[in-house]
Parts: C-alpha cells; sequence; structure tokens
C-alpha cells in the first residue's frame, strides 16, 4: 500500500477532466465573489452556473462510482465472457483508491483499531 | 467609525497562501507546519488588531458589500483562527505515519479561510460562496483517514451540503427579485410585504440548518462525517463549522427582522428536539454504542469514542436555533439573546474542540478508535484525562467553567421553564456521557480478547498540547465570568466583557453598533 502511495499517479482522461473540473470550480468561485460585489448580476449568474457544474461534475465523477462501485462477477467471466465484457481491466483487479486523493484506503483502521497493533478475538 | 482598509483581506490570504507555499516550499512535515504557522500567526495577529481597535465601527473592502469585519465578526473569527492553528499544529503528529500532509495542509488552510469569510460579509453571494467552497474542502478532508467508511460519510456530507446550498440558491434568487439585490439590509426587507420576509428567513433558516446540522437533518450526516474525519477536521467541523453557519443564520434573521410567531415555534422546536435527541444519542453511544444510536456508516457496530462528542455537536447546535427562534418571538430581547449566541459560540467551540483533540489523542495513543476494544489507558493519560473533563463540564454548563455563560441565559427570566429543562437535562446527559467515556479511557474492560502486538511509538506531545491550552482557555475565562456575575472577583472585568458583547451582539445584524440595533 505503501508503494501504491509512493508512486506518482497516472494522467488519466478521468484525472485530467477532474483537474480541468477543479479549476473551473476555483474560477467559478473568485467570480462570484468579484461579480457579486461588483453588482455585475449576469456575470454573476454565468460564474455560479460554472461552480455548479464543475460540483456536480465532481461529485458524480469522483464520489458517486466510489459509494457505488462496479461489481464484477467473477464466475461470468470465468464461464467465456457472459459478463458484458469478458475481461477485467487492471483498475478493476487493483484495489479501488480513495476518491479525489488518489491513494489507497488505509484497510488497517477498518475495524476501528489498529490492525498492525492489536490483535483482537471474539469480537 | 466605517473604513475601507486592506485589513480584512488579511486573515483569508494569509492562510489560502500559507496553505499553497507550505507544501511547495517544504516537503518536510515540521517545515511545512513551520511556514503554515507564519501565517497563522499573522492571520491572527491582524484579526486580533482588528478586534481590539474596531470598537462599535466595521472596516470593509473593498466595499461594504464585500468583506466587512465588525465586532461580531472579528470575535468569531479569532476563534476560528486559534482553533484552526492549534489543529494544524496537532495534524503534524497525527499524520505522522501517512502521507499527504501537503495537500491535508493546503486544503485545510482553505477550509479554515472558506469560514471566516462566511461570518464576515453581510452579502448573501459571498456567505453562499464561502458555505460552497466550505463544503468541497471540508467533504475532501472527510476523505484524509482513508477509511472506507470515511468516503460514505464525505458522499452524505456532500449530498447534504449541496441539498442545503440550493434551498439557500432558491432563498437569493426570492431576495433579489423581492428586494433587487443580495445585501443584508434592514431598511431592503422593510420595503418589501412582511409575509415575503417570512417566508424568505424560512427557506434561509431551512437552507442553513442541514449545515448547522439540527434536528431531523444534522443526524444524517453530521455523526457519520464528524467522527469518520481525521481528529483536527473534526475539531474544525464541530468547533467553527456548524457554528459558523448557525452564526450566518442569526446575522440572516437578525437583520430581516421577520415577525411570525410560526417561524419562530418552528425553529424554537426544532433547537429543542436536536438539544435533547443529540445529548440522549450521545449517552446511548457511549454506554450502548452504535447498535441502538444508528446513524453508523461503518461495517461492524462499536462504542466510537468521536461519536459520541459528534451527537453532542448535535445538541449543541440546537441550542443556537433556540436562541435565534426567541429572538423571533421578543423582538425587544433580541439582542440579549444574541449576547447568548457569542458566548455559546466561543464555549461550545472551545469545548468541543478541546473534547475532540483529547479524543483523537486517545485513539492515537491506544490505536483503538471503539470504546468496546479500548484498554484503558491509566496514567499514560496524564494531564488529558483533567483537560477532557474541563471539557466536558464546558459543555454540561457546570460552574467555573465557560459552560455557565449558557447556564446564566437559560436560568434568566427572559427564557421559557421547558426550554430551560430541555437544556438542563441535555446538559446532564451530556455531563454522565463525559464521565462515562473518561472512566473507560483510564480503566476500560474490552468486551473482547485484545492483544496489544506492539505499542505506538510516536510521540504524542503535540496531541495533548492543543487540549491543555484549550482548557486552561476554558478554566480562566469560566473563572472570571463566574467570580465576576456573582460579585465576588473580576467584577470590573466581568462588566467590561458584558458591556463589550452586548455591542458585538448588535453587530450580528448591523454592519456597525454606532448605527444603532434597529429593533
Amino acid at each position: 500500500m505503501t508503494e501504491s502511495l509512493a508512486r506518482r499517479p497516472k494522467m488519466t482522461s478521468q484525472r485530467l477532466s477532474l483537474h480541468i473540473a477543479f479549476s473551473l470550480m476555483a474560477v467559478g468561485f473568485v467570480g462570484v465573489m468579484a461579480a457579486s460585489i461588483y453588482s455585475d448580476f449576469i456575470l454573476l449568474l454565468a460564474f455560479v452556473e460554472i461552480t455548479s457544474v464543475a460540483m456536480f461534475f465532481i461529485l458524480i465523477l469522483s464520489l458517486i462510482p466510489a459509494y457505488f462501485p462496479d461489481k464484477v462477477n467473477a464466475e461470468s467471466i470465468f464461464y467465456s465472457g457472459l459478463a458484458k465484457e469478458p475481461y477485467m481491466s487492471d483498475d478493476q483487479v487493483y484495489r479501488p483508491n480513495v476518491p479525489l486523493l488518489n491513494a489507497g484506503y488505509d484497510y488497517d483502521w477498518d475495524l476501528y483499531y489498529d490492525k498492525k497493533a492489536l490483535k483482537v478475538e471474539s469480537r | 467609525m466605517i473604513d475601507s482598509s486592506l485589513l480584512p483581506l488579511a486573515a483569508p490570504i494569509a492562510l489560502l497562501l500559507g496553505g499553497m507555499l507550505a507544501p511547495l516550499v517544504s516537503k518536510d512535515g515540521k517545515g511545512m507546519l513551520s511556514i503554515l504557522s507564519v501565517f497563522f500567526i499573522a492571520a491572527i495577529g491582524a484579526n486580533t488588531y482588528m478586534l481590539l481597535t474596531v470598537a462599535d465601527g466595521a472596516i470593509y473592502w473593498p466595499a461594504q458589500a464585500g468583506i466587512v469585519i465588525n465586532a461580531s465578526s472579528a470575535f468569531v473569527v479569532e476563534l476560528a483562527l486559534i482553533l484552526g492553528f492549534l489543529g494544524a499544529v496537532y495534524s503534524l503528529q497525527y499524520f505522522g505515519d501517512r502521507t499527504h500532509l501537503g495537500a491535508f495542509y493546503a486544503l485545510y488552510s482553505m477550509f479554515v479561510a472558506s469560514l471566516i469569510v462566511m461570518a464576515s460579509s453581510f452579502n448573501m453571494l459571498v456567505i453562499y460562496t464561502c458555505f460552497e467552497a466550505s463544503t468541497i474542502a471540508g467533504g475532501i478532508l472527510i476523505l484524509f483517514t482513508r477509511r472506507r467508511s470515511a468516503t460514505k460519510a464525505a458522499v452524505r456530507f456532500f449530498v447534504m451540503s449541496v441539498i442545503g446550498a440550493l434551498i439557500i440558491l432558491v432563498g437569493i434568487l426570492f431576495q433579489n427579485s423581492a428586494t433587487g439585490g443580495f445585501i443584508l439590509n434592514a431598511s431592503a426587507f422593510e420595503a418589501i410585504p412582511k409575509s415575503d420576509v417570512v417566508m424568505l428567513a424560512a427557506i434561509y433558516a431551512i437552507g442553513f440548518s442541514i449545515k448547522v446540522g439540527v434536528f431531523p437533518f444534522g443526524l444524517l450526516w453530521l455523526p457519520s462525517a464528524h467522527s469518520e474525519a481525521p481528529t483536527p477536521v473534526s475539531a474544525i467541523l464541530s468547533g467553527v463549522m456548524v457554528q459558523m453557519a448557525a452564526f450566518a443564520v442569526a446575522r440572516i434573521v437578525g437583520v430581516m427582522a421577520p415577525e411570525s410567531a410560526p417561524l419562530a415555534y418552528l425553529l424554537i422546536g426544532m433547537g429543542a428536539l436536536s438539544v435533547i435527541v443529540g445529548a440522549a444519542l450521545a449517552a446511548v453511544e457511549a454506554t450502548a454504542g452504535s447498535k441502538w444510536s444508528r446513524f453508523h456508516v461503518g461495517t461492524v457496530n462499536i462504542r466510537g469514542i468521536k461519536r459520541i462528542w459528534a451527537f453532542s455537536t448535535s445538541s449543541e447546535v440546537g441550542v443556537f436555533y433556540i436562541l435565534i427562534g426567541l429572538g423571533i418571538l421578543f423582538p425587544v430581547l433580541l439582542p440579549v439573546f444574541f449576547v447568548g449566541i457569542l458566548l455559546h459560540f466561543l464555549n461550545h467551540g472551545l469545548a468541543k474542540a478541546l473534547l475532540f483533540f483529547d479524543s483523537g489523542f486517545v485513539i492515537e495513543a491506544s490505536r483503538v478508535a471503539d470504546l468496546y476494544l479500548l484498554k484503558g489507558m491509566g496514567s499514560k493519560l496524564g494531564p488529558n484525562g483533567i483537560t477532557y473533563l474541563v471539557g466536558g463540564f464546558s459543555l454540561a454548563l457546570i460552574p467555573g467553567t465557560l459552560g455557565y455563560t449558557t447556564f446564566r441565559e437559560f436560568t434568566s427570566p427572559n427564557v421559557n421553564l421547558y426550554l430551560t429543562a430541555a437544556v438542563f437535562a441535555a446538559a446532564a446527559l451530556i455531563f454522565f456521557s463525559t464521565i462515562y467515556s473518561l472512566r473507560c479511557f483510564a480503566s476500560g474492560k474490552p468486551k473482547a480478547n485484545v492483544e496489544y502486538l506492539e505499542m505506538h511509538k510516536g510521540s504524542h506531545a503535540l496531541l495533548r498540547l492543543p487540549g491543555v491550552v484549550i482548557a486552561i482557555c476554558i478554566l480562566v475565562l469560566g473563572t472570571i465570568i463566574t467570580l465576576g456575575a456573582n460579585n465576588i472577583a473580576f467584577h470590573d472585568i466581568f462588566l467590561r466583557i458584558e458591556e463589550w458583547l452586548e455591542m458585538a451582539a448588535t453587530t450580528i445584524f448591523n454592519q456597525t453598533a454606532a448605527l444603532g440595533g434597529g429593533h
């Protein structure tokens, strides 16, 4: 897991679009502040729109797939590709990352204690 | 005095710059903290200067529709900056064996900056923008524990905050169509029908109530988000963020002055239910665990150490809604209730941050976040056993702590006896939860066979420090106020504090106190 944290993230199309969405959101925030201070209503609505679209994009792109991950039926793959795609990509085989941080999950604390430090029996 | 100056920009700019520069200039945790500390201290220095010099006036930039620092804003910003700084110091050892400290500091600074700007404006669009910025930064910060349950908690936080933001956006559009602007200005609302003012105040109060975390909306996201977040973030979420949202509601309602008993009863009802339900669930969590308290996102039932204080936050924010509702019901007494809001802001902010910092210290030192599995730490608890008690006692409204301020507010003849009973019942439940959880910290008996494979070797000095600093503040201020209010000692200091707070309370809903109360 430490290795996966240390490696430099690959710039995939999803990551690129995430960066663009974050940049647009930042521009939107600054724009909303400026337009509201100078009372330009049309510009203001435009910036609010940009910010909202960027936020929803981030929400849908990153968080919802993390919350409802794709489940691949391994047996279907085994039986000559009864699943929609008869293969698994590297991303599906690899453990999922924390959305937005591109870091691996810390499975040591899954049960609310540090598995490395404690041995718990008959909980 | 109302002056234009660049000073109101100093704190947010310093935080944003510090957050960006720290990870760029240094790759080492201590180096990052040193750089960030310089900017935090600069921000605190600038705000302290404004707090001491602004008196009953205001300082704005670039216009009165932009960022405005008056007495009440400077007061709440000061608390946010101090807790933010303590959280940044705490984070160094908290993230000691984890990565991403640089990204954490950048987002954390942005989070605190967005919250302080939110409290420093009378422009609904600036407040809304900062509300959204704090949602984005806060939501991502929750993910830094890198637990799968934290992702679920972050999604709940995002979704609920976005729903709240959409309701507020509807209010903003309605306000613009009714008054022709976005500025919170009493004269603009006097010119529109009373029914529109009531409707607008109700929309804003409901929209913000999701972020404040009052009953029933808070239970959907607050216990999970505040307990799953990294401890320094939990401290800021509970000690600052929900309070800043409540401060925004107080400002909006104070400016609009809606004359509506049903709206007042709605807010008082939501507040009173929050107070009782939150405190009861905190006690249930401490004794019976998440199987009975519910609202848990983990895969196993626990007696979550931080969940106790997350439920308690859901209880404490109810006090704000009760005071705001009472302010609507009795407009003449609005400044009195708003003094209560400022004092509760201080008491709850300090006490809750302390309790989260100390809970986090116990979790890091024992490597357990579940009271079911916690073997007592005994004497290793050290001074933090006492500081934890101080925090719990302050929330339990014990005289000698800052909680005495809320005790005075709810024993005054201005408050209905049933509301007093609700707040004191909640205080008793929090008192019980504090003692019960502290007993587990000191001498817990796990329900399972727990064997330590290795003890956590890292130093915990910085995890202990914020709790000690905050406990001293609570005790010093609490002693001065308790003795001063009862004419035993420090009476002059108490009178000066009271006079300043009365002036500051009027600046929650006026840009300057010099313009008068408006009610």
